[in-house]
């Protein structure tokens, strides 16, 4: 698993999430840059990347998860 | 539109798409019922909000929310606020769990201090109960309270006075009894929520204490799913009848070949427990005010042997209308809502065979139709699927089958099938024809042995008798296995031909009951007039000898174009088949010829 591979994972979620197939996903995106990216939606974003991959994040690492890029190294550090 | 809905509910997909689903919902045409609804929360609401308005618009509900600031169910309700005020809320929903009760026992308490603190806890949901009643007069639902994170004392904890999990028992008691005594007063069982989806799970302390949430996200559907039931049962858009197939849904086997004797219903076998069990069960939904009606493919004759059976619940009295015919199924519940004058979204169609279950789907999405695939399962899938939520029970609701027997006696409707034709070529059939390999000699043994409906001679044959028939030149051997997109049915129709002179005598016609009306017959009547004429037959003869259990194919020839020669006084018929005045029929499947 690569982080391309991931990241078009993160980018469907997205797409899922807010409800917009277009939306265009940087691993620098954060929740400045997206309007519709608050707190909560953040909740839904790493719940949809648990179910997705089976995987479960620590508190500890939650709380370091701000950009799409911090998602991208999370999973891949969980799948080795 | 996919669906979300069904138990088990997706819960994972709901919480994803919860955008998506949302705007799908809402371009539906529907008239849709706009509800005001004030959830009054101990924890955040936003993602409960979510769900049941999702949960909503799948009821024809469109809901509009005022979520109280977090945590401040309580103040909002006693002291209100402008904003809730000026909302006007239609129904109030109290999302409170154990994380909200104010003070629990110390394991140094004594028992007279526990009560005391049993009675203020008590009086402080009562006060805020009575508040929000004087102030809006509407509906409110209130969350009983689930078991706690931990059991300090183990096993201890449930029965005695200083446990939590005794205290909550004692606490949800007291919210039993005053909705007992008070009209619009709903509880939301949260504590069965939460044990049906795990306490442990649910209790993951991870949500409350980064987010605020009562219990993990993956479970809040769940809780949305229950008070959306609530709330739609308020405002009648409850199920109201149940249409039952009978065939592997309120027994084993099949009454029309295995007859009344032979299906599996009652104590001899676990199949038949179960069966018996979900009659049980069906016949106990009455009582709610629940109305069933049967949904049959059978003879009438047999479908009623079937509801005499000695070890089933069901008697005929319970139906409100019985539908035993070789019809499509959506047309049954079109006529059954016609003669009932009742709305079609009320029905719940409860059918063990995808295809049957697909085709209503399909032509009435209206109709619920959970998907009953293993019997051990039904009445789990059935009791969680919330049809009959029963926020209320009136004495009506109790005498409802004898109100429906009369006004069904009164009403005659008809109505005509759209196009079976285009539900046929949905099934994707394929359909492989051979001659009798020896693979299959047991099997069409058995067929010959065991199928009564669709039997034309009911000619019963060992494999013996099959080989020597195969072996036989004379003879034109067909046999055909049926797959559709869901199935591979297997081996399912025979025929034989004897050849005698210019004539071919048909000896032997079978479809096994599973695949009744899927126009087999259309394709192996144009196998067996090809292989007619290829040796240069120009006519064919068939028989319908009648028995007991195959009426259903009496006209079976003159249906396919044959003209009738004799008939003699028992009603055995002979028809006969100019093949220079066949006219191929048209088929809705794939045909794979495997003989050539």
């Amino acid at each position: 698993m690569d982080r391309n591979e991931v990241m078009a994972v993160l980018q469907n979620i997205f797409a899922d999430v807010f409800a917009d197939k277009d939306i265009r996903l940087t691993e620098a995106a954060n929740a400045d840059d997206i309007e519709a990216w608050d707190s909560l939606t953040h909740i839904t974003i790493l719940e949809a990347v648990q179910d997705e991959y089976q995987i479960t994040f620590d508190l500890d690492e939650i709380i370091e998860l701000n950009t799409a890029g911090d998602i991208v190294d999370a999973v891949l550090a969980k799948m080795g | 539109m996919v669906d979300y809905f069904s138990y088990p509910i997706d819960s994972q997909m709901l919480l994803r798409r919860k955008n998506i689903i949302k705007k799908q919902l809402l371009e539906q045409q529907k008239d849709w019922i706009k509800k005001r609804i004030a959830l009054l929360g101990g924890s955040t609401t936003n993602e409960v909000a979510d769900q049941m308005q999702i949960f909503l618009l799948h009821y024809g509900i469109k809901a509009e929310f005022y979520q109280s600031a977090y945590g401040q169910y309580w103040q909002d309700a006693v002291f209100g606020t402008p904003e809730l005020e000026n909302f006007m809320p239609d129904i109030i929903y109290i999302h409170t769990s154990w994380r909200n009760i104010q003070a629990f026992p110390e394991v140094s308490s004594a028992k007279e201090q526990v009560d005391i603190l049993l009675s203020d806890e008590v009086f402080r949901f009562k006060s805020m109960w009575e508040a929000l009643a004087h102030k809006f007069h509407c509906p409110l639902i209130q969350n009983n309270f689930e078991r706690p994170d931990y059991r300090l004392m183990g096993n201890r904890d449930i029965w005695d006075y200083r446990g939590r999990s005794n205290f909550i028992c004692r606490l949800n008691q007291a919210i039993y009894d005053y909705a007992q005594n008070h009209e619009d007063f709903y509880v939301n069982d949260l504590e069965y929520i939460a044990q049906d989806y795990g306490v442990t799970k649910w209790n993951n302390s991870l949500y409350w204490h980064m987010y605020g949430y009562a219990m993990c996200m993956d479970a809040i559907p769940y809780v949305a799913q229950s008070v959306a039931n609530i709330i739609k049962s308020i405002y009648g858009k409850n199920r109201k009848l149940l249409a039952l197939d009978l065939d592997h849904t309120l027994w084993g086997g099949i009454i029309g070949d295995d007859g009344a004797e032979g299906i599996e219903l009652g104590a001899a076998v676990p199949k038949g427990q179960i069966y018996a069990e979900f009659q049980r069960y069906c016949k106990k939904l009455k009582d709610i005010g629940v109305m069933l009606a049967v949904n049959s493919k059978n003879e009438m004759e047999n479908a009623l042997s079937g509801l005499n059976h000695p070890n089933g619940a069901l008697r005929l009295k319970d139906f409100v209308a019985v539908k035993a015919n070789w019809n499509p199924k959506d047309q049954n519940l079109r006529e059954i809502a016609d003669e009932l004058a009742m709305g079609i979204d009320s029905f719940v169609f409860a059918d063990d065979n995808p295809a049957e279950r697909e085709i209503v789907a399909a032509q009435l999405p209206d109709v619920a139709v959970p998907v009953l695939n293993r019997v051990e399962k039904y009445i789990e899938i059935m009791d969680h699927s919330g049809f009959f939520e029963a926020t209320v029970l009136s004495q009506e609701d109790l005498k409802k089958t004898e109100l429906y027997h009369a006004r069904a006696e009164a009403s005659t409707a008809a109505t005509a099938f759209a196009d079976y034709g285009e539900y046929l070529d949905s099934l994707q059939m394929t359909v492989f024809i051979d001659d009798f390999k020896p693979a299959y000699i047991q099997r069409i043994a058995q067929l010959t042995n065991k199928s009564n409906q669709f039997n034309l001679t009911t000619l019963r044959c060992t494999e013996d008798d099959i080989k020597k028939m195969q072996e036989d030149e004379n003879n034109i051997c067909l046999c055909g296995r049926l797959t559709d997109k869901f199935y591979d049915n297997g081996l399912v129709t025979v025929v034989v031909g004897s050849v005698i002179g210019d004539e071919v005598h048909v000896r032997l016609w079978l479809t096994s009951c599973r695949v009744l009306k899927r126009g087999l017959e259309e394709v192996l009547m144009n196998v067996l007039v090809e292989e007619a004429k290829k040796r240069k037959i120009s006519k064919i003869i068939g028989y319908y000898y009648p028995t007991a259990k195959n009426s259903m194919v009496k006209d079976f020839y003159g249906d396919m174009g044959y003209t009738k020669k004799y008939e003699d006084a028992s009603g055995n018929i002979e028809w006969e088949l100019d093949l220079s005045r066949y006219t191929r029929k048209r088929l809705h499947m794939k045909v794979d010829n495997l003989k050539k």
